[in-house]
């Protein structure tokens, strides 16, 4: 099948290379490099999961047009090689060990809920695979196969409560789906607010299960809950149900001054499917927002919506479909894949190599000045990264107004819960 | 038809038992013929699969239950597995403690901490026959249950079919839950070993003082080495219990730490082994460099050569469950019971017992009112195919390294009865070709064409019912039917396990079909 | 349209200034326009400064205030910068196909224009918002508060009122008196005296403070409890803390209001058990007849909700194209949103029986199969078209918002879903037992090869009753647009509970649909508070399972003397 294609690869590149575009290397021939995508692209999880292939797509497309990757004295082309694990966690798994057995990819980008990791954890490791993961999550892990460029609980979690107790707030409901991100989440956030002498009775602590839809009795107590003021919400719900969720709230006449609702799992792209002018002055945390006024941010997000326009990955033979242009936007996991992509590449150029143990040694130390200002992935496999909260818009942005810089991730909670973690 | 069945299935017992094994095993990875240790664990998936494909229908194609619930017992059959794996971890977890990872975080030594953490129930799982037998019990007793209330009380149909998918949905709910003791969403998962484990137990470590004053008094490498790993606070206990009266905590104390340094340091250097004779085989696996694991294996070996006189030989350290050869035994173990399960409905179904099984599918009213005991057959064959299923899933859990809640949704089962359709129903090769084909289809697809394989699926199924009601099995008959030019192309099923559940007036006749 | 809302707008600005004249009497003193100072707070330098500009701006009753410091809080208003001036504007509803619109000025209400007659747009994403930190937005909000006091919107006046109470701040006392003076409708007379009394329980006179905690009891006042709980029990704790009388009187009011709190709760917990039981039997109806009549195991159900779902989507984005994106769009495009979704889910159920289906009607229990296969397909081919993110709906105004009886709100979508499920039960049912139609379809149902005997069309009949249940299955996605998310997974999460309700009802039986979701919904909202969401679902479930064993053929068994 490779052999069948290399004319085909041949003249898409004299084709580029005629055109113009930035041939900034010299070879005969195009090497190419596999590289994994393991994201559902079916099942309950494509709606989020979705815009993470397109957005590593759209980074492959970005790498090959500016040359590729350098390794040693060679140019690779990055060729994607996509799998739909249907949501499915030992289908995960089964995918996992396909890309690394079988199509011997040298790194893989995808996962999104914790469950799906640990599903392919063990994989990466017998396999000395690579893994890049870019969803924020728990923590209590540390496998030195995977790198974590999502958000660990004191890059979100932590500095968003900070927030919230300088605005004055007393009283915390801390509301999440039945799963152990907000589980975990919850038992380390009340374990720092009663640190930060919050009494055990002014914190609520309750959990509605995947894909919950009747959240009449949770807004009743919650109401009940603020009805002396000072109070939030540290809201854990994961994207499906956070529609019930807010429909309810705002006709129980609740708004975001009289109790705002912080949420760890909304960002822009889940924000397409929910009720913006329910949403207005509600807060969320991440370390990346769309709003940004980076110059790399702009241009980050003017690249891909033209990409989007005509998605392709250039110098490959390969078709890129299913992709939906219409109302798309850029959000912190889709920042924080690209993130992994590129620093993959910096790694395998300063390894002069793909070969996963050098890779791994060279990642150790890496910066890369990204759409959120610049990233440095620390010993523990985990980003520093600048922690921004936000305000939602009624256009279904969110306004920076608050900035936490350079806050390193660590994912064990006993090692920041000692000391304040979130440094301004 | 039967001696194409025989021939066919000792045929494919040969190529599952020898041949595939062989090509695993034997073949250098660059032959052409060789089959990957990742292929052979996908087959023993399929495998697992098509187990509990065969239970779907032992109750559907020969009783006329269709149970919409069988994944819960195939994922209870897991679960027990999955408990005894976890078990063994032997402080290969994240935080190298003896109980499971989750349990740490949720901070169960403070729920039970009279065992450590571990919740009651947890504990006779670290023996393997336990795990066997509750994989048999618990799955057993639960469709006992369901089955003894829901016959019982004559429901049937499809209100059977619904009730059995309320079941598995709830305990699908309740697996969710954190408090529910058996890892939450996350479920149970990186599995170590089996059938054995190379951690110290406190039974092993023989005249624990005088070990202690040895170990503390640094004379040779590995003993200082040993010391040096274990903190400061542990070594004034240590220090204090000896001489004294041989104290069960300090014992405890001693294992757990030396278990977590032989689960996270190689111990093996050149020179800190300088004096003590090694076994052939620890030379054997050190040459190696074994990692994670294997490395912990090497680590207790070497431990037990460095202090004959203290530590206890075990003669098992267990298997790895991600060693190639392990899962090549997996492997060969999911042949084998597919190949006892085909065996066991076989023999069932050509039994007396199996033509009232089969008349009880075709109109249960009769044979209830010539006296049998429609509900207690029913109820026998349901517990069987719980076991039967229960046994498949606790193959398939070593295997594919997780077991969760989300094994046990409504939509998992509901893909086992279309496995059992598109292979063929009420006959006993079909549902073992549906299961294999459709998953192997679905492994394909879903990395062939990522986007669009849920429309091959779907088409698929749309397909199948419509034009194979025999399903592939009985697409050779079709065939042969269409070319003898038969204008009757498409037998339809002669039996119908439900009928629509038409309301009939009140004048009450019986509807016609 | 345009024409429409100039003419309203010409009728309706004599009225405002006539009633402005009426009620405002001294407050809208001399001074600075508010568009002048609305500019001057916008620009003004360091939060101080513009929290006293906002200050000023209390008692000023112009329409702009609201406008502006709405949009303000929102980050609509943005800074026009040129080399000298900074000009604050707001953006053009109308905006052209880009999304471009033009400025308008705060200051005089006109375009900002580059050079004489021709002027700027603006792309929104572009701009940058006035700065509003969030302190800022606690001052604008008050002074929309105390500005919404008078608002012409009950539903904000009473929000405002019950707001300001809350601050329990001596110097909003005028305020409420002069507002409570003019003041007609009960509910904000209500909410001002509450106001009123909750402010003075802190007075330093004991018989005003008697006086006001007596009245907070007079008038069940929900919003004061949990301030009164604070000081019973510091009273209790320390009985020096205050005097006596007030003790006593925190006492009773505390027992009073809480009397009546036990009430509400139980209330509220049936309002809800209704409401969910509505939006049970929505989507349940459907599938009583597609499963109940028929006995097709239609697992596709959920796909048709979808379907209904996204067409309501669709409908909404066609209305808000046609009216331009006035608020006219949104709030007619629901009632047209329903019967297209009826209409579609309808058509594709017609679609499904005559392809797929209408082979099936001997091998029920295949038909499950194929109808688990097209809800493959529909869900993927939804994916692929309308994105696999979830679609917004929003919920024209009308559905917004609650209706507040006895201190339970009953939110207006809920209420809607409620008629809206009664309506289509006796619908269907007047259409089963009324019509021919529903005579035919008895009869085949009841007896198909009798039917067919006596020249009923049968396949013709089958086809009806398929597309009639899909199309309530459509209608209850359009119904469930409004409470609950538009994606792709949209019907999974129903299908279980469909199915239940429907068995659980007794098959074949409409008024066995309806007690049974009664019954789920109820329970489900009473076991919620005490066991939680998940185990609440738990025991509803096992429930069930344990009461079909009392009766297996559900609540409403069809009575015959047929053995299945």
């Amino acid at each position: 099948m490779h052999t069948f294609m290399k004319p085909k690869i041949h003249l898409s590149f004299l084709l580029a290379a005629a055109i113009g575009s930035a041939a900034a290397w010299s070879g005969t021939a195009a090497e190419t490099v596999k590289v994994g995508i393991l994201h559902s692209l079916s099942g309950t999880m494509a709606i989020s999961e979705t815009s993470l292939k397109d957005v590593l797509l759209f980074t492959f497309n970005e790498i090959n047009k500016s040359g590729g990757i350098k390794a040693g004295d060679k140019n690779y082309l990055i060729e994607p090689v996509i799998v739909d694990p249907a949501s499915n966690w030992p289908l995960f798994a089964e995918k996992a060990e396909q890309l690394l057995a079988k199509d011997k990819v040298s790194v893989v980008f995808g996962c999104w809920t914790s469950v799906s990791r640990k599903s392919v954890l063990p994989v990466f490791e017998r396999l000395n695979g690579l893994l890049f993961y870019p969803v924020q999550y728990e923590g209590e892990e540390l496998s030195k196969n995977i790198f974590y460029t999502a958000e660990a609980v004191n890059q979100q979690a932590i500095p968003a409560v900070d927030y919230m107790l300088a605005e004055g707030k007393k009283k915390f409901y801390l509301l999440g789906s039945d799963y152990v991100y907000p589980r975990t989440t919850n038992k380390i956030l009340k374990q720092y607010l009663k640190s930060k002498g919050i009494p055990e009775e002014d914190i609520e602590e309750i959990y509605t299960p995947f894909g919950h839809t009747d959240y009449q009795t949770i807004v009743a107590s919650i109401k009940k809950f603020t009805s002396g003021g000072k109070a939030c919400v540290i809201s854990t719900l994961n994207g499906d149900t956070n529609v019930p969720f807010f429909k309810e709230f705002a006709n129980a006449g609740l708004t975001s001054e009289n109790c705002p609702v912080v949420s760890f799992s909304i960002s822009e792209d889940e924000f397409r499917g929910l009720p913006a002018k329910d949403l207005v002055g509600h807060l969320g945390c991440w370390t990346y927002f769309m709003s940004l006024k980076t110059s790399e941010n702009s241009k980050f997000v003017k690249d891909f919506q033209t990409w989007l326009k005509d998605p392709k990955v250039t110098g490959i033979d390969y078709t890129v479909s299913g992709v939906d242009g219409k109302g798309r936007v850029t959000c912190s996991p889709m920042n924080l894949s690209r993130m992994g992509v590129h620093l993959w590449k910096q790694a395998v150029e300063k390894a002069g190599s793909f070969d996963v143990d050098k890779v791994r040694d060279a990642l150790i130390g890496q910066k890369f000045k990204g759409p959120a200002g610049e990233v440095t992935m620390q010993a523990n496999h985990h980003l520093v990264n600048n922690v921004y909260i936000g305000e939602t818009l009624a256009t279904g942005q969110f306004k920076i107004i608050k900035t936490f810089n350079g806050v390193g991730g660590e994912p064990f909670s006993e090692k920041f819960l000692g000391t304040k973690s979130a440094s301004n | 038809m039967s001696r194409v069945e025989n021939w066919a299935v000792v045929a494919a017992a040969v190529i599952g038992l020898v041949v595939i094994p062989c090509l695993n095993a034997f073949l250098p990875p660059t032959h052409w013929l060789h089959i990957s240790t990742f292929s052979l664990s996908l087959y023993g998936k399929y495998l697992c699969y098509a187990v509990l494909a065969i239970a779907v229908n032992l109750l559907w194609g020969y009783t006329g239950l269709l149970s919409l619930g069988q994944c819960l017992f195939f994922s209870l059959g897991g679960y027990c597995l999955g408990m005894y794996l976890m078990m063994n971890i032997s402080f290969l977890g994240q935080y190298h403690e003896s109980i499971p990872d989750f349990m740490v975080f949720l901070e169960f030594p403070a729920r039970y901490p009279q065992t450590g953490g571990l919740p009651p129930h947890w504990a006779p799982f670290q023996h393997l026959w336990f795990a066997v037998l509750m994989t048999v019990l618990a799955p057993g007793c639960v469709a006992y249950l369901f089955g003894f209330l829901a016959f019982r009380s004559r429901i049937r149909g499809v209100y059977f079919s619904l009730l059995s998918q309320a079941l598995t949905y709830a305990a699908c709910l309740l697996f969710f839950r954190n408090d529910f003791t058996f890892g939450g969403n996350n479920g149970l998962t990186d599995f170590k070993f089996m059938l054995g484990r190379p951690s110290l137990e406190a039974e092993e470590i023989h005249h624990p003082s005088e070990f202690i004053q040895k170990l503390a008094s640094g004379q040779d490498r590995i003993s200082e080495f040993l010391w040096k790993r274990i903190p400061p606070a542990h070594q004034g206990r240590l220090m204090e219990s000896t001489g004294a009266k041989e104290n069960p905590s300090t014992v405890a104390l001693l294992v757990t730490d030396l278990n977590k340094t032989l689960a996270t340091q190689t111990l093996y250097e050149a020179q800190r082994f300088s004096g003590v004779r090694l076994s052939a085989s620890s030379q054997a696996l050190e040459s190696q460099h074994p990692k994670d694991a294997a490395l912990m294996q090497l680590n207790r070996q070497l431990l037990e050569e460095a202090f004959p006189r203290h530590v206890a030989h075990k003669p098992s350290l267990g298997y790895v469950v991600n060693a190639p050869s392990t899962r090549r035994s997996l492997y060969l173990c999911s042949v084998l019971l597919i190949l006892g399960a085909y065996l066991f409905c076989r023999w069932l179904t050509s039994t007396k017992f199996g033509l009232i099984q089969r008349a009880v599918r075709d109109l249960e009213n009769r044979v209830m009112f010539s006296g049998y005991p429609v509900a207690q057959f029913k109820l026998f064959v349901f517990v069987a195919a719980a076991v039967i299923s229960a046994l498949g899933g606790a193959l398939f859990v070593p295997q594919v390294g997780i077991i969760n809640p989300s094994e046990m949704a409504p939509e998992k089962s509901l893909e086992a009865v279309v496995w059992c359709a598109v292979g063929g129903r009420g006959h006993m090769l079909g549902p073992i070709l549906g299961a294999v084909g459709c998953n192997a289809l679905k492994s394909y697809a879903t990395h062939a064409f990522a986007e669009q394989w849920p429309y091959v699926l779907g088409i698929l199924f749309i397909v199948v019912t419509l034009f194979m009601p025999q399903g592939l099995i009985g697409l050779p008959a079709q065939v042969r039917a269409l070319w003898r030019r038969q204008p009757q192309v498409v037998p339809a099923p002669q039996e119908e396990s439900i009928e629509p559940p038409a309301p009939a007036p009140s004048s009450g006749e019986v509807p016609a079909p | 349209m345009k024409l429409i809302s100039a003419v309203i707008r010409l009728f309706w600005m004599p009225i405002t200034l006539v009633a402005g004249q009426l009620f405002s009497g001294a407050a809208v003193t001399t001074g600075p326009s508010a568009r002048s100072l609305l500019t001057q707070a916008v620009l003004a330098d360091g939060v101080v400064e513009k929290e006293r500009l906002l200050k000023e701006l209390v008692g000023y009753e112009d329409e702009i205030v609201e406008q502006v410091l709405g949009a303000w809080r929102g980050g609509a208003v943005f800074l026009y910068e040129t080399n000298q001036s900074r000009i604050p504007f707001l953006l053009d509803t109308q905006s052209d196909t880009n999304g471009n619109a033009k400025g308008i000025r705060i200051e005089d209400g006109r375009f900002i224009e580059l050079t004489a007659g021709s002027p700027a747009w603006f792309t929104p994403s572009e701009l940058t918002p006035a700065d509003a930190d969030s302190s800022l937005r606690k001052a604008i909000k008050t002074t929309l508060d105390l500005y919404s006091l008078g608002h012409a919107n009950p539903k904000l006046k009473l929000a405002a009122i019950v707001k300001l109470g809350q601050e329990q701040n001596a110097n909003y006392l005028p305020h409420f008196q002069k507002r409570l003076q003019i003041e007609t409708t009960p509910e904000s007379r209500r909410a001002l005296l509450e106001a009123i009394a909750l402010t003075r329980t802190i007075d330093s006179d004991m018989k005003t403070r008697v006086a006001a905690i007596m009245d907070l009891g007079a008038l069940r006042s929900l919003n004061s409890i949990s301030l009164l709980r604070t000081m019973d029990d510091s009273a209790r704790k320390d009985p020096g803390r205050f005097d006596p009388e007030t003790t006593r009187a925190l006492h009773h009011t505390r027992l009073t209001i809480e009397n009546y709190m036990w009430w509400g709760n139980l209330w509220g917990t049936l309002f809800r058990g209704l409401s969910l039981s509505a939006v049970l039997l929505v989507a349940a109806l459907g599938l009583a007849i597609t499963f109940g009549l028929m006995g097709i195991i239609n697992m596709a159900h959920g796909e048709f909700m979808m379907i209904g779902a996204y067409t309501t989507y669709v409908t909404q984005g066609c209305f808000d194209k046609w009216f331009g994106g006035t608020a006219l769009g949104l709030n007619t495009y629901f009632p047209v949103a329903i019967v297209a979704s009826f209409v579609v889910a309808a058509l594709a159920g017609l679609l499904m029986e005559r392809g797929i289906i209408q082979f099936l009607y001997r091998r029920p229990l295949e038909s499950l199969l194929a109808t688990w296969g097209v809800s493959l397909l529909l869900q993927q081919v939804f994916r692929h078209t309308f994105g696999a993110a979830n679609v917004q709906v929003s919920s024209p105004s009308w559905l917004s918002g609650s209706w507040v009886l006895s201190d339970v709100p009953l939110a207006y979508n809920r209420l809607f879903v409620v008629l809206f499920a009664a309506s289509t039960v006796l619908g269907v049912y007047l259409l089963l037992t009324r019509t021919s139609l529903g005579l035919l379809i008895r009869a085949v149902m009841q007896n198909r090869a009798m039917a067919s005997c006596l020249g009923v069309k049968t396949s013709h009949v089958n086809m009806m009753t398929f597309a009639l249940g899909s199309g309530l299955a459509g209608t209850a996605g359009a119904c469930l647009s409004q409470i609950g998310n538009v994606g792709p997974s949209l019907g999974q999460s129903y299908i279980v509970d469909c199915f239940m309700v429907v068995v659980l009802g007794g098959i074949g039986n409409t008024l066995g649909t309806v007690s049974a979701s009664l019954g789920v919904g109820v329970t489900d909202q009473i076991l919620q508070p005490w066991l939680g969401a998940v185990m609440g679902k738990i025991t509803v479930l096992a429930a069930i399972i344990l009461f079909l064993q009392w009766r297996p053929a559900g609540l409403f068994a069809t009575r015959s003397r047929s053995l299945d």
